[in-house]
């Protein structure tokens, strides 16, 4: 079958898993407009271990937040209270895949988003008018606009609110009465101009601290946030099952049939993590480089050297595309970063080529492709 | 072992039935649940006698632990000397341990319950020694930790069981896990039912631990040997109730035969002292596993259950210390408001559900506060909330002992000393005292204790001030001030330290002499000599000054040499002062480690900029301390190193002015080289011109009487600085600024003066009237801009990296 949507959204993506969650869950208690009980979102967040046996059929929930458990619990429990979600944390921690989890299991859709960006308003986050409409019929309920915050309130779902901190804080703060009234007004609608907000309904937010060109939140706002810091995963054999889980993902979204290269996700882990700790395994002190060294741009260093091989080559990755790749990534924001991985290569890798020799040893050897 | 559990529950290999004559009763040391179920258990079995593991050197000490007038924290310290080892195999000949009890840790309520039924209660494990001396080295006890305590749960919480089974449970760590099933599940239990499910935990643990571990941790000889007192009992007793750590329950009813217990030691060389404890002392220990962690919040819980009985204490405890967390933050000017603590509980007990437990916990408690609490990105370490909480939950009380509780003979010796010195033993305010310490033999005296009591960081005294003649400051003073004061904690220290010694001096000179063994340098190792010759120590057997011989033979760095001969001559100076005739052989050691210095000082000519100021303060130390008198063989020993160091053709320019000036201050001939070697760095290439700075700079630090007494010179300076082009002045600038700031205020004036009638110039016309403030605010702009559009030109501007 032709696959027609390039990123389908989790609810689609895991709509087997959903649904044989439901079946399990249906004698559990869920809070009201709850699509799964909390037990049940943090089944399809954690994974099951043990398949569920629903139907005559076995389903296996995987697990698809590595990392820290105790954190996705109590985003679970701050959602189902009466304050927003806030996660906050580095570039490329996985913030926004686990927003989407939460939206997919507890309100059944993970699109009712409002991506930030520097040119968001106050109408992008509210509602705004079909101006046509209301030049005609003058202002009613057909003639408006919803944002997906209006959309959250009146169904009584999650919204999601992507980069918050990217908005001007102004902007942000229309949020403020929102989240603590759960009611908007619509004065243009009269009498009727005013939507209260159904149970079920919060909003979750993502923002970034480390980004360039991020606003300040004001303490008003935060005080209606629960915050909940995501943290770079700190251990190594971790981020390589996520770089292999994530690109086989991908690749299997794009039909590229090929087994991958475990060898290549742990020399990609390790640099990734020993650059963003700046020590390595052996107690090296190392430069940290500026740029952002998160999972997320080894997974896609990865991805791109894995498509490289698919179409250029044999379908083999060798270690001199993958460093090749590795400097498209890192090499972003200075030349100062390409120099820190260059004299990490010449002390670090060379000592791990020297005592590991194997993929290592190529993966020195590759270190000239380093311009 | 495995195919004895395998096929058979653990309720048969472990019974636990009320019916026996030997009932045993799996604890965890501070676990509120396994007090609680045994509270009750005691008075149902009704025994005739109560058994407690620890170790048995202890048991006349169990009436002061279980007096009223007790309170917890309080802790057994044991310490023992190994004389069979000495201090040259690198590990410490004696060894100390503590035994912790806070009111929930269960081995107190069950000598409590004895004390209060009118039974005995006796300790059953091997003495400490023995318990020693039945372990390979550096294992078990014998492992090299700063703090040791005897109630060890590593066998219950660290293995690779205990790791899947967390992760199967959905937990976080061991100890998540304990508080799930154990303290908040465990409380719901009831008694049979708690232990039963203790020992079937604790098997499986055991079960999952390789036999020859428990023989080298001498696990199998504790056992063994508590077995044959349980026997003993058993036989002159009818009911027998034993209190043990539910990992031993096993090896317990099942010891293994044919071990080998190692006789007690003499008397004497292993002690026994009961002390008071706080608890951040607990929280410490259970770094190593030993009992629960946040003993604050357990003691909480434990309080609340025996305020009443029929509640759960956990969410009202949890309530208390997110409220008190709260206060805690408005305090410290947090606006955090009453809805946030509202939020905070809902999340505790939401996650708690979640998680399925019956109330929220210790870990609920950490994430609703986490949650809550903390307002933008959370940095675990620096988290105000994060860290009140921690300190709320471990809690800062400190226990207190009954009157007439044995104390060791360091206490004695120190309240005997301070009576004899008239010292305010049991003051709580601050005390001054003045000592003339080179004119009274008996305020040296004092010093002397003081300093020891310093050096033993007792936190009993302070020096205010006094001559200090390691650091050469206040060397003029005759008098030391100090300031004291009696605190609870001077007491811990004592005790702490009575492994060491009998009395002051003697624990003194065990810890030194263990310094000393250890020290890596020798500059190290000449301090505490000198603070050796403070405290009056002296060193009868000559083994101090031996390995201070040895340091200094070992040492290859110059740096740590010169500073050791600092030390060392600062004792050959001030011993007599301080009446300690002929301080460790200082002169035998003085000559070997000029020996050591002058081999080394050769090659330090190619010093890089980073290093060179530490040898030239060396170089100036040593000429220094040659200058005297009787110090002429050593000066001119220096003076020739000296002269061939300064030959070196490619020596750092810094140092060849500092030896040069050196030379001169010894023989003004010296004076014809400097002109020379002045004249070759400002004539020479672009590149040796630039070092000319760093030539003055070095010259004047240690001869800059050469400007002010010698006119020829400073011409020469001034022309040869003239002949430079503005370009290359420039660069030298910054290191010429160094180099005169040397000179005093009134030199550099004199200096200036010379200079300006060389010129022709009156002096007053360098004086330059004050800046105008409108000129000043104009090339601030000027220089603002300038920066600004260099910043914006430049190709390798930096980065913002926001």
């Amino acid at each position: 079958m032709q696959q027609q949507i390039l990123r389908p959204v989790a609810e689609q993506r895991y709509r087997e898993e959903l649904e044989a969650l439901r079946v399990w869950d249906q004698f559990n208690r869920k809070p009201i407009n709850w699509q799964l009980s909390p037990k049940a979102v943090r089944m399809f967040i954690l994974g099951s271990g043990k398949p569920l046996s629903i139907n005559g059929r076995e389903i296996t929930i995987q697990k698809k937040y590595l990392g820290n458990d105790a954190l996705v619990e109590r985003c679970i429990i701050t959602l189902a209270g009466n304050r927003g979600l806030m996660l906050v944390g580095e570039p490329g921690t996985a913030k926004t895949m686990l927003s989407e989890l939460l939206s997919a299991a507890i309100s059944g859709c993970s699109t009712n988003t409002v991506q930030g960006t520097a040119g968001t308003t106050e109408d992008m986050i509210k509602y705004s008018f079909n101006y046509a409409m209301l030049l005609a019929n003058g202002p009613s309920r057909e003639a408006l606009v919803p944002s997906p915050l209006y959309v959250g309130m009146e169904k009584g779902i999650l919204t999601r609110f992507e980069e918050i901190t990217r908005t001007p804080a102004e902007v942000q703060d229309s949020l403020i009465s929102v989240l603590s009234d759960k009611v908007m007004n619509i004065p243009e609608l009269g009498d009727s101009g005013l939507l209260f907000a159904k149970p079920g309904f919060n909003v979750i937010g993502t923002a970034n601290t480390r980004d360039k060109g991020v606003n300040e939140m004001s303490s008003a706002l935060k005080r209606r946030f629960n915050f909940e810091t995501v943290m770079p995963v700190r251990d190594v054999k971790l981020e390589k099952q996520i770089i292999l889980n994530e690109v086989q993902a991908l690749a299997h979204a794009s039909g590229i049939d090929q087994p991958l290269d475990e060898t290549a996700a742990e020399l990609l882990a390790t640099t990734y993590h020993e650059l963003r700790e700046g020590v390595s395994a052996e107690g090296m002190r190392l430069e940290k480089p500026h740029g952002v060294m998160s999972t997320a741009e080894a997974i896609s260093v990865y991805y791109q050297t894995l498509m490289g091989a698919w179409y250029y080559g044999d379908g083999t990755m060798d270690e001199k595309q993958l460093v090749e790749n590795l400097v498209g990534a890192v090499a972003k924001e200075s030349d100062e970063d390409l120099a820190k991985i260059s004299s990490y290569f010449s002390t670090v890798v060379r000592e791990k080529a020297r005592r590991e020799g194997g993929a290592w040893k190529r993966y020195y050897e590759a270190r000239s492709r380093l311009k | 072992m495995e195919t004895v559990l395998r096929g058979e529950k653990p309720s048969e290999v472990i019974p636990f039935s009320l019916e026996e004559g030997v009932l045993y009763v799996p604890v965890r040391h501070h676990s509120p649940a396994c007090a609680f179920h045994l509270e009750r258990i005691i008075r149902r079995y009704q025994p005739d006698i109560i058994l407690v593991e620890g170790p048995e050197n202890a048991c006349d000490l169990i009436p002061v632990l279980t007096h009223p007038d007790s309170r917890t924290p309080v802790a057994l310290y044991y310490a023992f000397r190994d004389q069979q080892q000495p201090e040259s195999e690198g590990e410490p000949g004696f060894y100390r341990c503590y035994y912790p009890f806070v009111d929930c840790s269960p081995e107190l309520v069950a000598l409590r319950a004895a004390r209060e039924m009118g039974i005995p209660a006796r300790f059953i494990d091997l003495s400490y020694a023995q318990i020693l001396l039945s372990t390979y080295s550096a294992r078990g006890l014998r492992s090299r930790e700063e703090k040791l305590s005897y109630a060890s749960d590593r066998y219950l919480a660290h293995s690779r069981f205990q790791k899947r089974l967390c992760e199967k449970a959905g937990v976080r760590h061991f100890e998540e896990f304990w508080e799930k099933y154990f303290e908040i599940g465990g409380m719901t239990l009831s008694d049979d039912a708690f232990f039963q499910m203790m020992n079937t935990y604790c098997l499986l643990t055991r079960e999952n631990t390789p036999e020859e571990e428990l023989l080298e941790d001498g696990c199998l000889a504790r056992e063994y040997h508590m077995a044959s007192r349980i026997r003993e009992a058993a036989g002159a007793f009818g009911r027998v109730l034993v209190v043990a750590g539910g990992f031993h329950i096993y090896g317990l009813i099942h010891p293994r035969q044919e071990i080998h217990i190692p006789p007690a030691p003499k008397p004497g060389l292993q002690s026994v002292y009961p002390m008071r404890y706080t608890m951040p002392g607990m929280d410490a220990l259970s770094g190593y596993a030993s009992g629960m962690p946040c003993p604050g919040f357990y003691d909480r819980v434990w309080r609340r259950h025996t305020e009443k009985p029929d509640q759960a204490p956990w969410d009202s405890v949890v309530l208390d210390l997110l409220v008190e967390t709260g206060r805690s933050l408005r305090k410290k000017g947090d606006t955090l408001s009453p809805a946030d603590e509202i939020a905070a509980m809902e999340q505790a007990r939401g996650l708690a559900a979640l998680r399925d437990k019956s109330s929220p916990g210790l870990y609920e408690l950490q994430d609703g506060i986490l949650s809550c609490f903390v307002k933008g990105e959370a940095d675990y370490s620096r988290s105000l909330p994060l860290r009140i909480l921690e300190e709320l939950t471990t809690g800062d009380q400190v226990g207190q002992l009954c009157e007439g509780a044995p104390v060791p003979p360091l206490t004695r010796d120190f309240d005997e000393k301070c009576a004899a010195f008239r010292l305010q033993r049991k003051a709580g305010a601050r005390q001054e005292l003045t000592l003339s310490i080179f004119s009274s033999r008996k305020h040296r005296q004092i010093s002397r204790f003081l300093h020891q009591t310093v050096f033993l960081n007792l936190g009993f005294a302070l020096l205010k001030k006094g001559p200090d003649p390691l650091r050469r400051t206040d060397r003029n003073l005759i008098r030391e001030i100090w300031e004291y004061r009696w605190n609870p904690g001077v007491d811990a220290a004592l005790v702490e330290r009575s492994s060491s010694g009998a009395t002051l001096e003697e624990a003194c000179v065990t810890e030194l002499r263990q310094l000393l063994f250890s020290a890596v340098c020798s500059a190290d190792g000449a301090r505490l000599l000198v603070s050796a010759m403070r405290m009056g120590l002296g060193d009868p057997t000559g083994a101090m000054g031996q390995q201070m011989e040895t340091l200094l033979i070992a040492d290859g760095d110059f740096s740590s040499l010169c500073d050791a001969f600092s030390a060392l001559d600062t004792l050959a100076q001030w011993h007599e002062q301080y009446a300690e005739p002929d301080a460790f052989q200082h002169q035998k050691l003085m000559d070997r480690c000029f020996d050591r210095i002058m081999q080394l000082l050769p090659s330090m000519y190619n010093v890089d900029d980073r290093n060179v100021h530490s040898i030239q303060d060396a170089c100036v130390l040593l000429c220094r301390v040659t200058l005297r008198q009787e110090e002429e063989g050593r000066r001119q020993m220096l003076l020739n190193t000296l002269e061939t160091l300064a030959e070196h053709r490619d020596i750092h320019p810094a140092l060849h002015g500092t030896v040069l000036g050196l030379l001169y201050g010894t023989d003004s001939r010296w004076k014809g080289t400097i002109d020379a070697a002045i004249r070759s760095y400002l004539q020479g290439t672009e590149a040796i011109q630039r070092k000319s700075a760093f030539f003055l700079q070095g010259l004047f630090l240690t001869a800059r009487d050469l400007l002010l007494v010698d006119p020829t010179f400073l011409a020469q300076v001034d022309s040869l600085l003239g002949s430079l082009s503005e370009e290359a002045f420039l660069i030298l600038l910054p290191e010429l600024r160094l180099a005169f700031s040397y000179f005093l205020p009134m030199e550099t004036d004199r200096i200036a003066g010379r200079v300006a009638r060389m010129h022709h110039v009156t002096a007053d016309k360098l004086r330059l009237p004050g800046v105008d403030p409108a000129v000043f605010a104009r090339a601030a702009a000027l220089d603002a801009w300038a920066a600004g559009q260099l910043e914006q030109h430049s190709p390798e501007g930096d980065v913002d990296d926001g």
